[in-house]
């Protein structure tokens, strides 16, 4: 069975270059751009990792961050935090994030940081 | 009271000029200003007001009349203008005893008037007003008595600038101060602290936007080079499965330059945020040799032509901000690559005092001139030899460098010769306490 990964930031260009990774890496790939109603996209998706974008319009990737680290159903999901804010990796450490990556960032730094995270069985490629 | 003297002296406008001095209260000397011609002819406006007696008319200023040099400026033009100036003046003498202060001066630091300034000064023996107000400095620590301009001039004998915000603690009011002190002799021989302070409340506020502003347009920056890096290096990807080689390497090349842009939207927020004051640390406690290993690796990857040596080892733990430290790094070996077209030699060692740990970054490169060497770390500075012109760069890398430093109660100096390399120490102190 495939991971799946949940990609939650708000600009499209992104969402579809993460996407476009992910899915070449062979990993199951879904991304959002609203962060409205974000917990009950992960209930049903029930992803094996979500990356965060930390501004995101509306509620910020601290916000989620902090719920889904408190519920119970959703606090074993690992979240890399992304953010082009410069000291945005405290902000995303002190919320509870797993890991944190800085925009922009390299590939290799990004698949690196899941599969850290994401184990013991490796991604079907 | 007052005890004038005057000084005659030829001016670049080839006319003798007058200078002023004179005694007050504690009989020494207040600063000596050069008058030139055209503030002369402006000040004769002031000196048919005062022979008016009448300072808050509303009536309109007599027509100027212009006045032949020398112009003798009288004790009361010159006390008229000291009290009526928006800059606040301040005179210490070497004990730190007030000579002089303008009403401006103790408005700016929050007292009514100049007796009751001088007044506080004499029974709590500082100009701080702990009780009515809080003083901090631009990153934001609270600042007592003796890291007041005037203080550091005494022990350091130089000119010392700093910027310090003023709240109120009842209404939470704020203003911000620009305050510079100069250790000057005195033409009779005496030697005086002369402060000058400036209200940049409002310049303040302006900066800050900037840095808001520029902070925003970093983020939006960083958005579309994100996507681009990522298509660009998924592409890569494909093309390497293929074994497709042309195509990688031009793919390289658009990776490369997108790289150099966000290094330049980087350098861009920390110069902003170095100028307001908000450039934040996060220091920890590394050992220092561990990341110079790390940074002299990651480095000679970028480089075919120079190998990157590092020797002597220190093995010190310090406290400092490890992203910060790492960027200061790559920024030194950066420049000895980038200078150093023809030689191949980077040579990093590290060792300790019982205080400090010093780190040095030697290259066999271009050289700095003398002259250059001096502005080197200034903002916006750039070599303007012929050889160097042809290296780009924004020149704010090294002041970055050394606001980091700096901001790590380290310093850092520069060795070079024409033609003959460079030498960049920097020097960390090792007893940090936890304050940022």
């Amino acid at each position: 069975m495939k991971h799946k990964i949940l990609v939650i930031d708000d600009n499209p260009h992104i969402l579809e270059a993460v996407a476009l990774v992910l899915d070449t890496e062979g990993y199951e790939v879904k991304t959002v751009t609203k962060s409205e109603g974000v917990e009950n996209e992960i209930k049903n998706y029930k992803p094996s990792l979500i990356l965060l974008d930390l501004l995101l319009s509306g509620r910020n990737g601290e916000e989620i961050t902090k719920v889904l680290k408190l519920d119970p159903t959703t606090k074993n999901i690992p979240v890399i935090i992304i953010s082009a804010h410069p000291t945005a990796e405290k902000t995303a450490k002190d919320a509870g994030a797993d890991g944190f990556i800085a925009k922009p960032f390299d590939i290799s730094e990004l698949l690196d940081k899941i599969e850290a995270l994401i184990t013991p069985q490796k991604p079907q490629k | 009271m007052w005890h004038r003297e005057h000084i005659n002296m030829k001016n670049p406008y080839n006319s003798s000029i007058s200078i002023s001095s004179f005694t007050y209260r504690l009989s020494s000397y207040i600063p000596v200003s050069t008058y030139s011609k055209p503030l002369l002819e402006s000040l004769s406006h002031f000196n048919q007001y005062i022979q008016h007696n009448d300072p808050i008319s509303t009536q309109p200023m007599p027509t100027p009349t212009l006045f032949e040099s020398p112009f003798d400026i009288t004790l009361k033009d010159m006390e008229f203008m000291m009290e009526h100036i928006d800059e606040g003046i301040l005179g210490h003498d070497r004990e730190q005893k007030i000579v002089y202060s303008n009403p401006t001066a103790a408005h700016f630091l929050g007292f009514s008037d100049t007796e009751s300034m001088l007044q506080f000064a004499q029974t709590h023996g500082s100009l701080l007003h702990d009780e009515q107000y809080t003083y901090l400095d631009l990153y934001k620590n609270t600042i007592t008595n003796d890291d007041l301009p005037w203080k550091k001039v005494t022990t350091s004998n130089h000119t010392h600038e700093s910027i310090i915000t003023i709240t109120t603690k009842k209404t939470q009011h704020t203003k911000r101060l620009h305050i510079k002190s100069q250790l000057r002799e005195t033409p009779n021989g005496a030697f005086m602290i002369v402060s000058k302070i400036t209200d940049i409340t409002d310049v303040a506020t302006l900066e800050r936007q900037k840095d808001e502003f520029m902070s925003m347009a970093s983020h939006e920056l960083k958005t579309p080079i994100t996507s681009m890096k990522v298509f660009t290096q998924a592409l890569q990807r494909v093309f390497e499965k293929d074994h497709n080689t042309e195509p990688i390497y031009y793919l390289g090349k658009i990776e490369g330059q997108l790289n150099k842009l966000t290094l330049l939207v980087k350098e861009l927020l920390d110069v902003s945020r170095l100028q307001t004051g908000r450039l934040e640390l996060h220091k920890e406690h590394f050992v220092m040799d561990d990341v110079v290993a790390d940074i002299c690796q990651q480095m000679q990857y970028t480089t075919d032509r120079h190998t990157i040596t590092f020797r002597k080892h220190c093995g010190k733990t310090i406290y400092a901000d490890r992203e910060r430290f790492s960027q200061v790094l790559v920024n030194l070996i950066s420049n000895a690559i980038k200078y150093s077209p023809e030689k191949t030699a980077i040579i990093i060692q590290s060792h300790t005092t019982n205080s400090h740990a010093i780190i040095s970054i030697k290259d066999e490169g271009i050289g700095i001139s003398k002259e250059y060497q001096k502005h080197i770390f200034d903002r916006f500075s750039k070599s303007d030899g012929d050889e160097e012109s042809t290296f780009p760069g924004m020149g704010v890398g090294l002041y970055i460098v050394s606001q980091i430093i700096k901001r790590h109660n380290g310093t850092i100096e520069v060795k070079s010769k024409k033609k003959r390399g460079s030498t960049f120490t920097v020097t960390l102190p090792l007893n940090y306490t936890n304050e940022t």
